[in-house]
């Protein structure tokens, strides 16, 4: 269970981090899915370790949709990393790692790939979420994935190829000639 | 292959070669870097005092029962701000701006992996001495699940599911003797009887041989302890847990008392006869009226109970009838207002065997052994 906990964390970490962007709520949001996994882990049916994932990463969904929900009241100052979206307010985040912080044009490329990839893979559904997540973040195969989500391979394939191709139209990737690790991002 | 499979292809080739450069065409291009970019997530580690800080807001949860018990599925509010909290993002090194960098390991080690070790510890640690109805057991219990998943052979399997029998029959006896709420102890019998049921379909399961002969040899002497068990903690437990215990002994052979059918008529002198009709009554089997032993008993021929008890001690409404033998083992029935007028209608509603699962009703045998009474007794 520790190794499972140990790979999880990182996982949801950065899914939630890049849902939200802003790392005070992500800790909070974070806390609140191990929180729940803690006292719900009994009902989880889950044999494989992609099932533990997709469980956390769907108690992760529910948690993000509650923070958003709140930012739409007002009741938070949820502010992206990025100017896309960002609506005119201040970027606050300040991050303190230190091997950016003397370069200030990378920080910024940083806080710009999180800022998309939230909107990004905000524009998914719960469920494709879940196959990237799954895939991209935990590692998973897609024959795990695919007992996870009691689906076919085929099917979780197809998810991957829709979602993949939605967030590629997403962050401007579509439509160039390019090859991973070459990509010129958003023109 | 599809083009669903070849981009599944492509992923893995990048997987396991990150300086793979296909010859692909725009779309499949798009969506590789679209990978890349997600992949790119795992650059970014968790503040090295996160899961320090999840473990303290556990160990809060877990101090604070009231709160659990009002918990409905929103564990925590998210504070709005939190200005003084000291939040890292340590993204490591780039190549360059805008360039998604696969790594051949999808998840990056761990530089963290020091505190959580620690902090998750401390988790498994407290979760290891819970007990059934515990905030942390169900993290036990998933590490119980995940075990026998990863079970090598169904000979290990087996085994294991045996073991964790027996962790579960020693859960069950410590909830009862620290004197644990009845919902504890009953979630606790729950899963004796689950791991009961599961530990021999398990053995059953296995192929003829020296290590199915060894995996029943150690279930066999394992249900013998849980049977001298439940029948020693019978005497511990409340009148609902005697009926659940019951139930649990009679799964595993013994020989336990039912209820099928109550009958009632009016007796001399403001008294009532009830006539239990069922199995297993044994020699001393007292009555029982909704928990409490009450009446005396006149017959006991094994199948039906004959009592009597003073009217005052009966009442128009819902009443549970039911014998307790004398080695604590017990059951009981039922009988609802339309029924438990003397001399009418009686004893006919199903009602929940021990275990919860209701019996067939006896209803509709009016008549058979006092219709006649019909005098109105019961007052």
């Amino acid at each position: 269970m520790v190794a499972l906990y140990r790979r999880a964390l990182p996982v949801i970490y950065r899914y939630v981090l890049a849902r939200l962007g802003q790392p005070d709520l992500v800790e909070d949001v974070v806390s609140d899915v191990f929180l729940v996994m803690v006292e719900s882990i009994g009902t989880l049916r889950a044999e494989h370790e992609a099932g533990f994932y997709a469980w956390l990463i769907q108690i992760a969904q529910g948690k993000i949709a509650r923070v958003m929900r709140s930012k739409k009241r007002g009741e938070l100052r949820l502010m992206p990393l990025t100017g896309a979206g960002a609506e005119g307010e201040e970027d606050s985040w300040e991050p303190t790692a230190t091997d950016l912080t003397s370069n200030p044009q990378a920080l910024q490329e940083w806080r710009e790939t999180l800022g998309e990839l939230g909107l990004a893979l905000g524009s998914l559904t719960n469920e494709q979420q879940v196959v990237i997540a799954g895939r991209f973040l935990a590692g998973q195969s897609i024959e795990d994935l695919a007992r996870a989500l009691n689906k076919q391979p085929g099917a979780v394939r197809a998810l991957q190829f829709r979602a993949l191709g939605k967030l590629a139209d997403y962050l401007g990737l579509s439509g160039n000639r390019s090859r991973p690790g070459r990509k010129g991002g958003r023109a | 292959m599809t083009p669903e499979e070849y981009l599944d292809y492509l992923i893995q080739q990048h997987l396991s070669d990150a300086s793979w450069q296909p010859d692909v065409d725009d779309d499949d291009a798009a969506k590789l870097a679209a990978a890349e970019a997600v992949a790119h997530l795992n650059t970014f580690e968790p503040p090295p005092s996160l899961a320090g800080r999840i473990e303290a807001r556990v160990r809060e949860r877990a101090r604070e029962p009231q709160a659990r018990a009002q918990h409905n599925g929103h564990l925590l509010t998210i504070v709005p701000e939190q200005h003084d909290r000291v939040v890292s993002l340590e993204p490591r090194p780039s190549t360059g701006p805008r360039r998604f960098r696969v790594h051949h390991a999808w998840i990056a080690a761990l530089s963290t992996a020091a505190v959580l070790v620690l902090a998750l510890l401390g988790l498994s640690t407290a979760a290891a001495g819970s007990l059934p109805g515990d905030p942390l057991y169900g993290i036990r219990h998933f590490e119980q699940q995940m075990a026998l998943s990863n079970a090598s052979s169904p000979d290990d399997r087996a085994n294991l599911q045996i073991t964790q029998l027996q962790t579960a029959l020693a859960d069950l006896q410590a909830e009862v003797s620290d004197g644990r709420s009845d919902d504890n102890i009953r979630q606790a019998l729950s899963i004796v009887a689950t791991d009961t049921q599961q530990s021999q379909a398990d053995v059953a399961a296995l192929s003829p041989g020296t290590a199915r002969d060894t995996a029943q040899q150690s279930l066999a002497t394992t249900l013998q302890y849980e049977q001298s068990m439940l029948y020693m903690l019978l005497a511990r437990v409340d009148w609902p847990l005697r009926l659940a215990f019951t139930q649990q002994l009679g799964a595993l052979g013994a020989a336990v008392p039912t209820v099928t059918q109550v009958t009632i008529t009016s007796g001399p002198n403001h008294t009532l006869i009830l006539k239990l009709t069922g199995a297993n009554f044994a020699p001393g089997a007292r009555l029982v009226i909704d928990g409490r032993v009450l009446g005396t008993v006149t017959q006991n021929t094994g199948t039906t109970l004959t009592a009597t008890i003073a009217a005052s001690n009966w009442r128009d409404d819902d009443v549970a009838v039911g014998v307790v033998n004398p080695d604590g083992t017990v059951a009981q029935k039922m009988v609802g207002d339309d029924d438990n007028q003397p001399g009418g209608d009686d004893g006919g509603h199903g009602t929940p065997t021990p275990g919860g699962t209701p019996t067939p009703g006896s209803g509709g045998h009016g008549g058979d052994d006092g219709g006649g009474g019909d005098d109105g007794g019961g007052d």
